[in-house]
């Protein structure tokens, strides 16, 4: 007998409900935070890049040229591609049916063609959410800007309509990216190579989206548009296709654009049909049958050699940091999203990119814009971690550190220094040891590492002033932690501190006698911080393993 | 002095309501005692207060007449615990867990290592030594909180529901065991549903019913106190408020209509 159809429209709305829910998976986090208010802090977020776009409009007003509007189109277009997509990346697993759905709904009398569709409609409902949240003010304002003179207030609605149905398609296509790479993935690797590979490929996908972002170039004037030599380039970056469909939408079509609009239509009916298509057969013919299959295959002992500290105690704490930070795809892609954020931010804000192809003078010489990306990734790669070890792994596990909580709270302290060393400092300075050996004069390049390398132990002690958790082990509340707003203001403020600290290293780095008090300097706010974080220890009563809220109505104990 | 771990008055209430109201009892080396009461009674409460991860309200609770509450870094070295529920890093393997808890513990390495390697293999884990904990089973999940919480050596063990998920065989070693680690005085907590197996091998039992005592006594001496025949009977009588027999029929009814 054929099911009702209401009745499978209540089985979608209860599991559309359900998946909304679970698109952030909040059970890992902490017992008291919420979804909703977890969507609300996003919403707000993105509300807030939205003002900050709006504002300079407000303060400047219109008047702006042609060319600098075409500009401004193509930040939005990219900026929400962005978004869009790194939320699609975020949300990577959220697509796919888990052991958790198979065993919870296989024994129901559910489709699974309505399992699929619910899933896919909650995860595109929070991106809705979020393209919404970002383009609130910026799509009710500029678009007045962007409508063709002489229109009168149709030419204002006009304008209005083709910047959100853009804003639409180009979020539809960039999710239907995502799914093709996650379809693709599922429907020709074997279950746990995917399992594997596709951490991998969500790391690779949210680098390749941070990275496009800042160092795509601009090419946003007729001339760039139509010189021979960007076509080539212009074939790969999606963003300028889109920019090319708004002028349609608009009516603002000139022949340097008609090209990348019909790229954009292209390149839209590919990626949704493949989309659907990939992602479908991957449910309904690989997916379905994961759950008869292990998600995990034995390892082997003593594969990877993991550092052994003096203090078992810290060796315990690195070693379960460090394999945190390997085995748990939410923290690994946290943290690659900061430091690619970093990365891609150094580079940007500094112009390495540009100079990286000019020829360097072996004079001794280290340029300035260097030495502030070095301390910029750096900076970055700490802050990240800083953000990314107060998320836990398995909050309810924490009972064990709870436990075996034996020594004095400075050992403990100790032991997240060397994970917070270990884990940010030491990979990045290596990495950047290795890139300017190979390109500058060795001497002047030591200084600067030894400087870099005092940097970071002074970032770190700093770090542990406020950190009095185990790393990966204490629950975090979304709404309570200030840091992911101190890591904005980071990026405002850090950006051009740290250009005006590579001037300055730069001018310190000419002879012998400046660099030694550089690093005396240096060396000296280094003892300073490392005494003060150490006697902050000593007065730690335990460590923190449960985040509290903060009260709303304040005791003053006047009867005690 | 003969060793023992004393609850004297302790209550612990959440929000003004008590989830442990004036509890006392004590619990002597050499023999297993047994704590019983339904869901929510307060047993897991008791534990966790007993071994520090969580404070009582009011009361005190003391080891060899100390109060542990006076060291509680020196009192964590000689608890073992096995928790409710076994809550674990499942991103770990069995071994590298094991590891980590000797470590944070400081345990000498050399002779960890062989009592790990020798937990493993007793409790037939060694083969999937090397497999992260999220595809273990709840009964392998149960031996590896078994090895964690054994390997120190403790003075005092903590069995909150042991016997959750684990196999016949499995279950009949941990029966041995415990008796085994009672006869060499170590004083042991035993919490479990399983009437059956509590009668087995505990001395003494300690029942709670909404977070206060009802019982207290060997299972003998309750039996003829109360005219009853099995533990089942006592602690249907004192702790069991519902008419088992009416609600299985009701739901039978309601399933029914």
């Amino acid at each position: 007998m054929p099911e009702p159809s209401h009745r499978r429209l209540s089985q979608f709305r209860v599991l559309y409900r359900v998946f909304w829910l679970r698109v952030v998976d909040l059970e890992v986090l902490s017992p008291d935070s919420d979804t909703q208010r977890l969507l609300g802090h996003i919403a707000v977020m993105l509300a807030g890049i939205s003002v900050l776009f709006t504002a300079p409009l407000v303060l400047v007003g219109g008047g702006l040229p042609q060319s600098d509007l075409w500009t401004v189109e193509h930040l939005f277009i990219a900026t929400t591609m962005t978004v869009v997509g790194l939320l699609s990346t975020l949300s990577w697993e959220s697509s796919c049916p888990d052991r958790r759905d198979l065993l919870v709904l296989g024994p129901l009398p559910v489709r699974v063609r309505t399992v699929f569709l619910a899933k896919l409609s909650a995860l595109a409902g929070v991106l809705s959410f979020s393209i919404v949240s970002l383009n609130c003010f910026i799509g009710l304002v500029w678009p007045f800007l962007f409508s063709n003179p002489g229109t009168g207030l149709l030419g204002d609605v006009r304008a209005i309509g083709a910047y959100w149905a853009t804003i639409t398609v180009v979020s539809t296509f960039i999710f239907c990216c995502v799914l093709c790479l996650q379809g693709a993935a599922a429907l020709l690797l074997p279950w746990q190579l995917f399992l594997r590979l596709s951490s991998l490929l969500q790391v690779c996908a949210f680098t390749l989206l941070l990275g496009g972002y800042f160092l795509e170039p601009s090419l946003e004037s007729i001339p760039a548009l139509t010189a021979p030599a960007n076509q080539g380039l212009l074939r790969w970056l999606p963003s300028y296709w889109f920019l090319g469909l708004f002028q349609q939408f608009n009516g603002s079509m000139q022949p340097a654009f008609a090209l990348l609009a019909a790229r954009a239509w292209t390149g839209l009916i590919i990626a949704a049909s493949l989309a659907l298509v990939l992602l479908s057969s991957a449910w309904f013919w690989r997916l379905q049958r994961a759950v008869e299959q292990p998600d995990i295959l034995p390892g082997r002992s003593g594969v990877l050699a993991l550092p052994r500290l003096s203090s078992p105690v810290e060796t315990a704490v690195v070693q379960f940091a460090l394999r945190s930070l390997l085995r748990s795809r939410q923290h690994r892609l946290f943290y690659a999203f900061y430091l690619c954020l970093g990365l891609a931010l150094s580079l940007f804000s500094t112009g390495t990119a540009q100079i990286r192809l000019e020829p360097v003078a072996k004079s001794g010489q280290l340029p300035a814009p260097y030495l502030a990306a070095s301390l910029m990734a750096l900076c970055f790669a700490m802050l990240g971690l800083r953000l990314v070890v107060a998320i836990p792994v398995a909050l309810r596990a924490n009972w064990i550190f709870q436990l075996t909580q034996i020594h004095a709270p400075g050992v403990y302290v100790r032991a997240v220094r060397q994970t917070l060393l270990g884990l940010s400092v030491v990979p990045v300075w290596l990495l950047i040891s290795a890139a300017m050996l190979w390109q500058f004069p060795v001497w002047t390049t030591l200084v600067h590492l030894l400087a870099l390398w005092i940097v970071g132990s002074i970032l770190i002690d700093i770090a542990l002033m406020s950190l009095h958790k185990l790393p990966f082990a204490c629950s975090y509340l979304p709404g309570k932690a200030k840091l992911h707003l101190l890591f904005w203001i980071g990026i405002i403020l850090g950006i051009p501190m740290a250009n005006q600290a590579g001037s300055f290293e730069s001018w310190f780095l000419i002879s012998g006698l400046r660099s030694a008090l550089l690093i005396a300097v240096l060396a000296s706010c280094a003892i300073a911080t490392r005494r003060s974080a150490v006697r902050r220890g000593r007065r730690i009563e335990r460590m923190i393993f449960q985040e509290e809220e903060a009260l709303d109505l304040i005791s003053l104990q006047l009867n005690s | 002095m003969q060793v023992s771990l004393d609850l004297r008055n302790v209550s612990k209430r959440y929000s003004g309501i008590p989830a442990v109201d004036n509890v006392s009892f004590s619990a002597h080396a050499g023999e297993v005692t047994g704590y019983l009461g339904a869901n929510g009674s307060g047993k897991s409460t008791t534990m966790k207060m007993i071994t520090g991860l969580i404070e009582w309200n009011a009361g005190d609770i003391l080891f060899a007449g100390q109060s542990i509450s006076d060291d509680p870094i020196a009192w964590k070295t000689r608890v073992g615990y096995v928790p409710e529920e076994p809550h674990l890093y499942t991103h770990l393997t069995g071994l590298e867990y094991l590891v980590m808890v000797a470590q944070l513990r400081k345990l000498p390495a050399g002779r960890t290592s062989a009592t790990i390697d020798g937990l493993l293999h007793l409790l037939a884990l060694h083969a999937d030594r090397d497999v992260p904990i999220s595809a273990y089973s709840k009964g392998m999940r149960q031996k590896v909180l078994l090895a964690a919480a054994l390997m120190h050596n403790p003075d005092l063990i903590l069995l909150d529901e042991p016997f959750s998920g684990l196999d016949v065989g499995s279950s009949l070693i941990l029966r041995s065991l415990i008796q085994e680690l009672s006869a060499r005085g170590k004083v042991v907590l035993f919490s479990s549903h399983e009437l059956e197996t509590v009668e087995r091998i505990c001395s003494r039992v300690v029942i709670l019913h909404h977070g206060r005592i009802v019982a207290d006594d060997s299972i003998e001496k309750l039996r003829a106190l109360m005219s009853l025949g099995s533990l089942e009977d006592i602690f249907s009588q004192l702790a069991v408020e519902q008419d088992t027999a009416a609600i299985s029929r009701q739901i039978a009814d309601l399933i029914h209509a």
